[in-house]
């Protein structure tokens, strides 16, 4: 496998103002130094809790934000040298799909519309190819032929969603951003999604970011998992391996945060204290220290560096053991 | 206001010419052959009145529109680009906004010379910011949402942006300011006219004939009462239809 | 305790009648907590606002009976239940941001549910606000108790929203989607939270939800619902290992589990019906990979299979 797409030290901080004269009085960094790498044809997941910075993250790969600081490489080349144009034609290979289906789809357009925008920006077929391909774009994700002259309304959120879906897949990218697909459907329509997911993956050999707060749905779709805490990440490595021997603490607290859909599971909880603090000022050294059951001296003063043990990376100073 | 537009595309079918004078008819009540009475030259009021209906359809349709078509490019563009873009924009709208409108459109058209059509360019560039400052609003809250930026993530062009997805969810709002302008319009037609900056003689404005009707206003009051009236009427008219259609637009409502 | 029986609740909206709640029966025993599951669309929601008599127009109550300790709530004037609610029901929501009126500190809104029941001097509500708010682990709660719900965080708002709730010591809290707008980590708070102030005050517990974990984690029996109606109910430990409806079955087995690497999740076909033509016999046959015939022609009633476990099927037997 080679790496598709690349993270390097990406920093995005956005200005606080106040007054009247809006001058700046401080930044929240909601992404703080975040690398890592995509192979390609794997799915990667991303988890954290809110203000982690993960969609932030999502959006900065394709660009869609500028960021203040790092790099993305994708195939080996920098997208941020991009001029305007050049990005324009590199987008056709990046896309995304956002978490709310009832504002990500323009109320305005028909579902051909929304389908075929993709193609026709791109200039990737026209007449009879085109239809062809909008229609097997929506049998691929489950949606009927006649819906295509329907309008966003008339759609449930799944049915919505898939149609984001099939708009993502229109221009063939290799690469799709997935934030937070399933977080606003029902339990059921989230199973179906999931299911089609993988199995478009497996037929287009399509490489996923998938971003989400939802650990079992992670655990359940990705090849390799990132955790994030307060714009930074605090582990990652092949998902069985992160979700069964954390080494991370805020790791081992999300995990066993999680209800368990079982009575009867013992429940070994690590209640954190406190609440997930603001990106405005975080605190100092590692981040996490002051919800840190094992936070030492070391903790508050120095920010931890990764360590990686094989795949298996973390930034912690007391490692929990194997 | 149904009246009003059925009257102006009626127009021209009406029996008698409003120019035609019939001196011997001169400030007729109510007759027959005049049903609403005869003005000093002995013109039929009805008729006038008709005519000039059209007269007034005419403007404030144009004129919004025009209006309409420019302010919501401007203020979408505005609430695009941002920034420097959107400064100049909007503050060259805030100080055309900050003239009351009809002082404005006496003075462009006093300056342009006292017609019809210049009357009419004056209400439109008066009536341009207020569309461009609901435009820019809206635009700032389209630009936020999802679909918007899916479309950049496609690669879609800031222009194609602009027109297949920020205007075409912006028209709601607009709609409604369009309605109510017009209102506005007929008023300032009106006012226009009646100044005699407006339409000139002889064409039939219900402005103009309610400045002449005034003259007359002890020996035959219609004259004058019949023009008010139409502009008081086809102004609430309007107003009526925009917050019929404010009312509609606000989702909160529809149950 | 609470004893709802044949509970009806039309929404009659312009496009027609909306059998949200068609037939509901649901109990809850004192100190007891009842987990209602169901998703969009199911009726849980609706069944809750009845229970509180707030259906918003166009909806209305049209059958059924709510016993809440033997008296019928259905009976009661509005005047009555606004007496009721907060002190014998309360009933906290989802979102904490738009559930607390962002104008007023927290302590000042958390003194008003007190002071709305109970006569005492503003000083004294407000002491026993400050008590509410250390009982549900505020923080420094004298202090926190001037902040506005905009200055603390969701989790807290949360808890201000649970402090309001309990401060007149109801018999029966009804929370609706209590956790899902928070993260993982402060949802558990949030429930061990509940747990401790339901032993302290013996309250009962409604808690409506989609998550099923959750209801794992805190419930002593659970209802299923869907398209109005009760599919399956039991206690806890039944319904995940020994249910019987294809309908939880099918969400159980949606759910993905952390430490299981199925390939496919199980998924149910098709998608929530319409209330207003709901489909005829039993509402969830054309979606149920076991439906046969008479599934769709006749309604299968809630039959009970063994002690207090429910089940609405033809073919439960199977």
């Amino acid at each position: 496998m080679s790496p598709l797409i690349e993270a390097r030290e990406l920093v995005k901080s956005f200005p606080i103002t106040s007054g009247l004269m809006m001058k700046e009085t401080s930044r929240v960094r909601a992404v703080d130094g975040v690398s890592f790498v995509i192979q390609e044809g794997e799915c990667f997941g991303l988890v954290g809790e809110t203000g982690c910075g993960k969609t932030t993250v999502g959006k900065l790969l394709l660009r869609l934000i500028e960021p203040t600081a790092g790099d993305v490489i994708f195939r080996g080349q920098s997208i941020l040298e991009l001029n305007k144009y050049e990005m324009r034609r590199l987008r056709k290979e990046m896309q995304i799909v956002f978490q709310d289906p009832y504002s990500s789809l323009n109320p305005r357009m028909s579902v051909w519309q929304i389908i075929s925008e993709p193609i026709n920006t791109h200039h990737l077929a026209t007449g009879i190819e085109q239809e062809r391909r909008v229609l097997e774009l929506l049998k691929r994700v489950g949606l009927e032929q006649e819906h295509v002259k329907r309008y966003p309304h008339e759609f449930s959120g799944g049915q919505r969603q898939r149609i984001a879906i099939a708009r993502a897949l229109a221009s063939e990218p290799p690469f799709i951003v997935l934030d937070e697909p399933t977080s606003a459907l029902d339990v059921s329509v989230q199973a179906q999604i999931l299911n089609d997911l993988r199995r478009l993956q497996r037929e287009l050999g399509i490489t996923y970011l998938f971003i989400s707060h939802n650990l079992a749905v992670v655990n359940h779709l990705c090849d390799r998992t990132a955790v994030m805490y307060l714009g930074k990440i605090v582990e990652a490595g092949p998902t069985r391996e992160v979700y069964e021997t954390p080494l991370h603490p805020y790791t081992l607290a999300l995990l066993v945060a999680n209800p368990i859909p079982d009575p009867e599971a013992k429940t070994n909880r690590i209640l954190l204290e406190g609440d997930v603090p603001s990106s405005i000022n975080p605190p100092r050294g590692c981040r996490f220290h002051p919800r840190c059951s094992r936070a030492s001296l070391e903790c508050r003063d120095e920010e931890p560096r990764i360590v990686s043990t094989g795949e298996h990376q973390v930034a912690c100073h007391n490692v929990l053991c194997k | 206001m149904a009246v009003v537009t059925a009257t102006a595309v009626l127009s021209p079918l009406t029996p008698s010419d409003p120019n035609a004078i019939h001196l011997e008819d001169q400030l007729a009540l109510m007759t027959i052959k005049h049903i609403l009475g005869a003005d000093f030259h002995g013109r039929d009021v009805f008729s006038r009145l008709v005519h000039g209906a059209r007269v007034t359809m005419v403007v404030a349709t144009v004129t919004v529109m025009v209006a309409a078509v420019i302010g919501t490019l401007t203020g979408a563009i505005a609430g695009y680009v941002g920034r420097k873009v959107d400064a100049i924009i909007m503050r060259t709208m805030d100080i055309i906004l900050s003239f009351p409108a009809i002082v404005l459109a006496m003075a462009l058209t006093a300056a342009l010379g006292p017609s019809l059509q210049n009357s009419m360019i004056s209400i439109t560039v008066v009536t341009i910011p207020a569309i461009a400052r609901v435009a820019r609003g809206q635009t700032l809250v389209v630009k936020e949402m999802d679909y918007v930026q899916a479309a950049r993530a496609i690669g879609v062009d800031d222009a194609s942006i602009i027109f297949r997805h920020i205007i075409p969810n912006c028209l709601g709002p607009i709609t409604v300011q369009a309605t109510l302008y017009m209102a506005v319009s007929i008023l300032t037609t009106a006012s226009l006219g009646f100044l005699g900056l407006g339409a000139q003689p002889p064409t039939p404005e219900w402005g103009a004939d309610l400045a002449e009707g005034m003259r007359y206003m002890r020996e035959a009051p219609w004259v004058a009462a019949f023009p008010g009236l139409a502009i008081f009427t086809a102004a609430l008219g309007f107003n009526l239809l925009g917050d019929g259609l404010a009312d509609i637009m606000n989702p909160r409502l529809r149950e | 305790m609470l004893d709802v029986r044949s509970l009806k609740t039309h929404v009659f909206s312009s496009r027609g009648v909306v059998r949200a709640v068609d037939g509901v029966n649901l109990a809850i025993g004192v100190e007891e907590t009842l987990g209602l599951v169901g998703e969009t669309g199911s009726g849980k929601s609706m069944t809750a606002l009845s229970i509180m008599r707030m259906i918003p127009y166009p909806g209305r109550i049209v059958e059924g009976k709510i016993l809440l300790e033997g008296e019928d709530l259905l009976t009661k004037t509005q005047a009555q239940m606004t007496n009721i609610r907060g002190s014998k029901i309360s009933m906290i929501f989802q979102d904490p941001m738009t559930s607390l009126n962002p104008v007023f500190k927290a302590g000042y809104q958390v003194s008003e549910a007190i002071s709305t029941h109970q006569q005492l001097a503003t000083s004294e509500s407000w002491k026993r606000a400050v008590e509410m708010l250390n009982l549900v682990r505020i923080p420094d709660a004298p202090t926190r108790a001037h902040d506005y719900p905009h200055q603390l965080s969701g989790g807290m708002r949360q808890r201000t929203m649970i402090a309001m709730a309990l401060s007149c010591r109801p018999k029966l809290l009804i929370a609706d989607e209590p956790t899902t707008a928070l993260d993982v980590t402060v949802q558990a708070q949030i429930l061990e939270l509940m747990r401790e102030l339901r032993r302290r005050a013996g309250t009962s517990i409604l808690l409506i939800t989609h998550n099923l974990g959750v209801v794992a984690e805190i419930c002593d029996r659970v209802a299923v619902m869907y398209a109005g109606k009760i599919v399956e109910s039991a206690d806890v430990k039944t319904i995940f290992r020994k249910h019987k409806h294809p309908y939880t079955k099918g969400l159980l087995g949606a759910l993905p589990k952390i430490g299981s690497y199925k390939e496919n999740l199980e998924s149910i076909l098709g998608s929530v019906p319409d209330m207003i033509n709901p489909p005829s016999g039993c509402r969830f046959h054309p979606r149920c990979p076991h439906a046969k015939e008479t599934c769709s022609l006749t309604e299968p009633r809630l039959v009970e299979l063994e002690q207090e476990h429910m089940v609405a099927c033809h073919f439960v037997r199977d």
